[in-house]
């Protein structure tokens, strides 16, 4: 801090001043110095207020206001503050008031164009704020010999030796098949696919599967689930209404793109600005769905101009954490304290997604508990042939429960009545002609009918309201629709909003980037557009280091940066900078921005590939195995545990994309919520109920409980990286879970079925199943006596093979990678 | 590794994300056994803890202040007449709309007790325990519609996505029951607009987020086994899988798998904790009586049974009180329904030595203006959210009783003494836990992030026994 006064002192940048001015260095710093610099330096920056260098004394305070505006001391706050009369408000806080004789020395100094020579003074470059360049490859160490290592080993290996370490030994490749298999596709390979790779076990038939899996349409379903966490992609508004959504072609989309290895540029521009693009396809606007995932608050009584502020914030904010790495959502109501990005250039940024049309408004005026509205801009979309068969199963099951509640309510209503003449006679004639109606009974008129007869029957009630929910899911899978993007052809005007208070407007900006980061180049447009183009300009610092480290994330558990939602100066430093930024460029240059064949290579690494066993002797070294001595096998994602567990039980449903699907979950988990929409959950039927969890329904404020158990987000904002945490209520949801229980069941017979004549066969049939690798010799007695128990006990083989995949179905192991 | 070397990289794996090395010590003493107080990690604490545990109520929908607790004898001078300006011009409502008229409460107010709390007649028994009660009359919040407002008032933002206060608490001070969950959660009524979101655990780890206790099916979301597995059979089931995965665990040497082992014997040790929990056998009659008959009642005499077995954080949530019609009716239909087990739980927890560790909270979003909204009669009108001003109260736990706190303007629209943000009120709060508000911190999107923010927040020292 004092060097930068030194610095200051020395430097001889002062304009020509008039005789009998004011001097900054003579008159002015000393009285800074004296008095304000205990809370206003640069480190405590109290209030976003720093007086000891010409970057921080020009950057508006924390407020959103400009210190001094030059040539106008009655504006500049500044002055305001040590004038102040009342002591509690007045600078400085402690101590005795500013002199008369030096407010007035400031008050010249304003008057007189306020200025503050310009020190040069900046806060130092973060590594993360310079390209990354290629470093040249260490030398391979021995270690790597005969082990078909690549590039990532290089720079492991020289890391792991100069930490006295080596890398593991090869895993055994049945554990190597199912690791990929479940990091690929998110399912495990059958006792077949394992067998044919055990024939076989060498590094080119490896390396030809890999090759197979990636190109599996499974790859998609499985790779969609990050970033549909980072999307925020729900099937539900968010907040008090919390109303169904449909935003599944966009999940659609995103599945299409990964499984087409759409390169990430133009897979971040299609879904930041796909409606800007020339001649934008149907395919470029659903794309643009992106942003429209952000939660919306429709509750009743809410103000459609906060929500438009929250919703445009949300978009900046997730834009920064994806592409820029940084918690640019800090600076919505100050200064970012820690990197360098201003209150104006957040709203510079805001900007760019504040030209889009309002999406909710009251419905109404007045008093009445009228929701709001969405109205914001809705893209019907081509239907498919998919599409028309998803909705004929829907409409199937509307009409049954239509019939279904019709039968009911007129034979409740009939049994009401009864032969009594007086309740007949006392009937509201409409009531009477509802009752003789012949033709099935509308929605409306079931309603009115048991409101009238049967105010009480609450079963009824909630069976007509089902009837009514499964009327609008149909309706929506009649009219795909999907919320997208669009610019207003008007500009809208954003101006700072102080403290992060939309009402409280400051100084007008237009669209711009923050100054640390590379330049906007003067060609680009000045819209989202632009502004997508700028985020994958290989000039971002940025955005190759976040993509790679979030691959590294998925695969490994961890990021080379353990922050991946922040790279700035707060975030921890990368374990392996080299190779991180190997990577980035490598993704960029060579890789033309190709997820699949940047996956491919760690795929393909001898690091990946080896034993996750632990040692004592390494785990003092390194005990959180930050240096990858040992493959860290870790939990299987909530979707993967229940679609593993489909598959191995034989009910997983193949079938792709459409709208979500219910799985089975108990009554009274959804629960009525006042001024919320659909209450009441109504469960798939037939193949539907098991489909993979990427379709699974995504409501925000009752996510799916065997989901919410293993740590999936609820996805009301951009989460980057997922706990994994080890509870009990997982033991339970495994153990108990009528869908678990079910899986169990279907494993079982499965086991009876397919797992061969003799109990020993069974048992390594299923364990094969359930972990592709062999039973060792205890293991398989271990489960032999389960089984045998519960057979001596119940007599029933049905229960002693329950019993058997119950257990392999709550093995740690089943629900890891190892 | 030794066995104390592999339980604290047991407990550290339970934070798969690095840089929070405290908050691992408190994760682990919420799930595994034998966490006594010595558990509580130092850098939290700054003074000596008055509480161990927290009740926490929150009437859904916002219950109005002005008829219960914020006396306004104006008010009653200038019924169904045009309301000044003031109070509403440049203000936003949810719902008022035009010039609305102001609408006195129709309850007699009574001064109760030594300390002289004054509470409507809607609130009889709450009367006979008002001297253990701490009246804050000068609440506020930035937020007016509910689910913001909720959000607000649990996580300190208006945002969905951040953890609750009983989240914090527990990743604080972990949980001294090695068969409970340590934050355990009540319905009565709807669901609260801002759904799970007001008992999850945000950016912290999930391990601290809320367990429902539901009155219908399972207590806990699969809590029992499937039909025909028995509680024996159950047990041999996990022995098996237990000596599966210790098999793993001497090939891998994985701490997380010695995890998961001991996560399967506290499920198996939850199935029995939890249903007694609902047993009330062991009850007097008495007791039972003193709460009296209901849905409700039974839920708050579970909360007192289960900060007798240490849970930390019990929250109890009670709808709908959102009276911008009838509300009259509802007032008084919900009023009958809390206030006989609300003062029975202060009673009971003091005769049972429990009140001075056990800090009891009523809370709700928001309060209600002092304009009428809707229809002009007494059986139809009602009143409009206010963030403005609104009360809470707190008992027990160290907090002095018999005092009111704060004051609103004549009008009760407005704070005029003593404001108290409700980041204020979530520091006392961690304050009575021995917890330093500003030091429990977790690191989230490269900051120590806080329960209270950024923004100062203040422990009201004044009511402080």
């Amino acid at each position: 801090m004092m060097n930068r006064f030194k610095h200051l002192i020395g430097l001889a940048l002062f304009p020509p001043l008039s005789a009998g001015a004011i001097d900054f260095d003579k008159d002015i710093l000393p009285i800074l110095e004296a008095n304000c610099l205990d809370c206003h330096d640069g480190e405590t920056l109290k209030g976003g207020v720093g007086l000891d260098s010409y970057y921080y004394a020009t950057l508006p305070t924390d407020a959103g206001e400009s210190l001094f505006v030059p040539g106008k001391p009655a504006e500049s706050v500044l002055l305001h503050v040590v004038e102040e009369s009342d002591p509690e408000k007045r600078m400085p806080p402690k101590g005795d008031p500013l002199t008369s004789g030096e407010i007035a020395a400031l008050r010249e100094w304003i008057d007189a164009g306020a200025v503050w020579p310009d020190d040069g003074w900046r806060p130092p470059l973060h590594w993360s704020f310079l390209a990354p360049t290629l470093p040249s490859l260490p030398e391979p160490d021995p270690m790597l010999a005969d082990r078909h290592s690549n590039g990532i080993d290089y720079f492991i290996a020289a890391k792991l030796s100069a930490n006295d370490l080596t890398i593991n030994e090869e895993t055994d490749p049945a554990r190597l098949l199912r690791r990929v298999y479940l990091d690929t596709l998110g399912l495990p390979p059958t006792v077949e696919q394992v067998d044919e790779f055990l024939k076989n076990p060498t590094f080119a038939h490896y390396t030809q599967i890999v090759e197979e899996l990636l190109s599996s349409p499974s790859f998609g379903e499985k790779w969609a689930t990050q970033w549909l966490d980072l999307a925020r992609y729900a099937d539900s508004e968010g907040y008090q209404r919390d109303a169904p959504r449909n935003m599944w072609p966009y999940r659609d989309w995103v599945i299409d793109a990964l499984n087409a290895d759409m390169p990430f540029d133009q897979f971040s521009i299609e879904q930041l600005a796909g409606d800007l693009l020339p001649e934008a396809t149907e395919s470029q606007r659903i794309a643009t769905a992106f942003h429209r995932n952000a939660p919306t608050n429709l509750e009743a009584g809410t103000d459609p101009e906060e929500d438009h502020y929250k919703v445009v914030a949300d978009r900046t904010a997730t834009t920064g954490m994806i592409w820029m790495g940084l918690t640019v959502g800090c600076a919505q109501c100050h200064n970012h304290k820690y990197d360098p990005i201003s209150a104006k250039e957040y709203y510079e940024l805001f900007a760019f997604f504040n030209n889009t049309p309002m999406e909710t408004k009251q419905k109404g005026s007045g008093f009445g508990m009228s929701a709001l509205q969405h109205i914001g801009p809705t893209l019907a979309v081509a239907q498919t042939r998919d599409d028309r068969s998803f909705e004929e199963v829907a409409a199937t099951h509307y009409r049954e429960a239509r019939e279904r509640a019709d039968f009911n309510l007129r034979e409740r209503a009939a049994e009401m009545i009864g032969s009594s003449e007086t309740i007949r006679e006392a009937l509201d004639p409409s009531t009477v002609k509802l009752m003789a109606t012949k033709t099935a009974l509308s929605n409306q008129q079931m309603k009115t009918l048991q409101r009238a007869l049967l105010p009480r029957d609450t079963e009824m009630a909630v069976e007509i309201e089902k009837v009514e929910i499964s009327a609008n899911r149909l309706k929506a899978m009649r009219e795909k629709t999907v919320r997208v993007m669009e610019e207003l052809g008007e500009t809208r005007t954003t101006y700072i909003a102080k403290r992060g208070d939309f009402q409280a407007r400051g100084e007008a900006v237009t669209p711009g980037t923050p100054a640390a980061l590379h330049p906007f180049p003067e060609n680009y447009p000045k819209n989202r557009l632009g502004l997508a183009r700028w985020l994958v300009d290989p000039a971002n610092p940025l955005v190759a280091r976040t993509f790679v480290n979030r691959l590294w994330i998925e695969i490994f558990g961890r990021g080379l940066v353990t922050t991946p939602e922040d790279f700035g100066s707060q975030g921890e430093l990368p374990t392996h900078p080299e190779l991180l930024d190997w990577l980035s460029v490598t993704f960029v240059e060579k890789d033309a921005w190709s997820l699949k064949k940047s996956l491919r290579r760690i795929l393909l690494s001898a690091t990946y590939r080896q034993s996750v066993s632990s040692n004592e002797t390494r785990a003092q070294k390194d005990p959180k195995n930050q240096l990858l001595w040992r493959h860290p096998g870790h939990r299987l994602s909530a979707e993967t545990i229940r679609d593993q567990a489909l598959a191995i039980s034989g009910l997983l449903s193949p079938r792709m994309h459409g709208p979500h699907s219910r799985p089975y979950q108990p009554e009274g988990v959804w629960r009525k919520t006042a001024g919320a929409s659909e209450s009441y959950y109504i469960p798939s039927r037939g193949e539907d109920a098991y489909r993979r969890g990427v379709y699974t329904i995504w409501r925000r404020n009752n996510h799916y409980p065997s989901f919410a158990n293993f740590d999936a987000p609820d996805r009301a904002a951009c989460v980057i990286q997922r706990d994994v945490s080890n509870t009990p209520l997982q033991s339970l949801t495994l153990l108990n879970d009528p869908a678990f229980v079910e899986m169990a069941e279907a494993f079982a017979e499965r086991i009876a079925r397919e797992g061969g004549r003799t109990l020993d066969a069974q048992v390594d049939w299923a364990f094969r199943t359930a972990l592709s690798r062999s039973p060792k010799d205890s293991e398989r007695l271990l489960l032999q006596s389960a089984h045998e128990s519960v057979l001596g006990e119940s007599g029933s083989k049905q229960k002693a093979l329950f019993e058997l995949a119950t257990i392999l179905m709550n093995l740690h192991e089943s629900i890891s990678r190892s | 590794m030794t066995s104390t070397d592999r339980d604290i990289m047991g407990r550290r794996q339970f934070l798969t994300r690095t840089g929070a090395g405290v908050g691992s010590l408190a994760l682990g003493s919420l799930l595994q056994e034998s966490a006594g107080a010595e558990a509580v990690p130092e850098q939290f604490r700054r003074v000596a803890p008055k509480a161990k545990s927290v009740i926490f109520f929150h009437f859904t929908g916002a219950p109005s202040h002005l008829d219960l607790f914020d006396h306004k004898p104006v008010l009653e001078k200038y019924d169904r007449q045009l309301a000044p300006k003031e109070l509403f011009e440049g203000k936003r409502f949810s719902f008022l709309r035009g010039h609305p008229k102001l609408l006195a409460s129709p309850y007699e107010f009574t001064k109760h007790g030594q300390g002289g709390n004054e509470l409507s007649s809607l609130l009889p028994r709450l009367g006979t325990v008002a001297d253990e009660m701490c009246l804050i009359k000068s609440m506020h919040t930035t937020e007016f519609n509910h689910a913001p407002a909720q959000l607000f008032f649990h996580t300190g933002l208006n945002r969905q996505g951040n953890p609750s206060i009983g989240s914090w608490t527990t990743y604080g001070l972990g949980s001294e029951s090695s068969n409970l969950p340590a934050y355990v959660v009540f319905m009565k009524g709807n669901t609260p607009g801002a759904g799970a979101n007001l008992w999850k655990s945000g950016y912290l780890p999930s391990v601290h987020q809320g367990v429902r206790l539901r009155s219908e099916g399972d207590a806990v979301l699969y809590l029992n086994n499937p039909e025909g597995i028995s509680r024996d059979h159950r047990r041999r089931t996990l022995d098996s899988i237990e000596a599966l995965n210790q098999q793993n665990y001497e090939l891998i040497g994985d701490p997380e798998i010695q995890t998961r082992i001991d996560q399967y014997e506290m499920a198996f040790r939850m199935q029995a904790s939890v249903p007694e929990l609902n047993d009330f056998s062991q009850e007097s009659k008495a007791t039972r009586e003193m709460y009296g008959k209901s849905e409700f009642a039974d839920q708050c005499l579970q909360a007192r049974r289960l900060v007798e077995r240490g849970v930390r954080f019990v929250e109890l949530f009670h709808g709908d009180w959102d009276t911008h019609s009838k509300q009259e009716s509802r007032l008084a239909n919900n009023c009958a329904e809390v206030d006989q087990p609300i003062s029975a739980l202060i009673k009971d927890l003091k005769q049972r030595g429990l009140l001075d560790q056990t800090l009891v909270v009523w809370g709700a979003e928001f309060g209600r203006t002092p304009m009428l909204q809707g229809d002009d009669s007494p059986e139809k009108c009602g009143r409009d959210h206010q963030k403005d001003a609104f009360t809470v109260w707190m008992a027990g736990g160290g907090v002095k009783g018999g005092i009111t706190y704060g004051k609103t303007n004549e009008l009760g629209n407005e704070v005029a003494e003593n404001p108290v943000e409700v980041r204020d009120l979530h520091a006392t709060i961690l304050h009575q836990l021995g917890i330093d508000h500003e030091r429990l911190t977790y690191r989230f999107q490269g900051f120590d992030q806080r329960l209270t923010g950024v923004e100062k927040a203040t422990v009201l020292k004044e009511i402080l026994s």
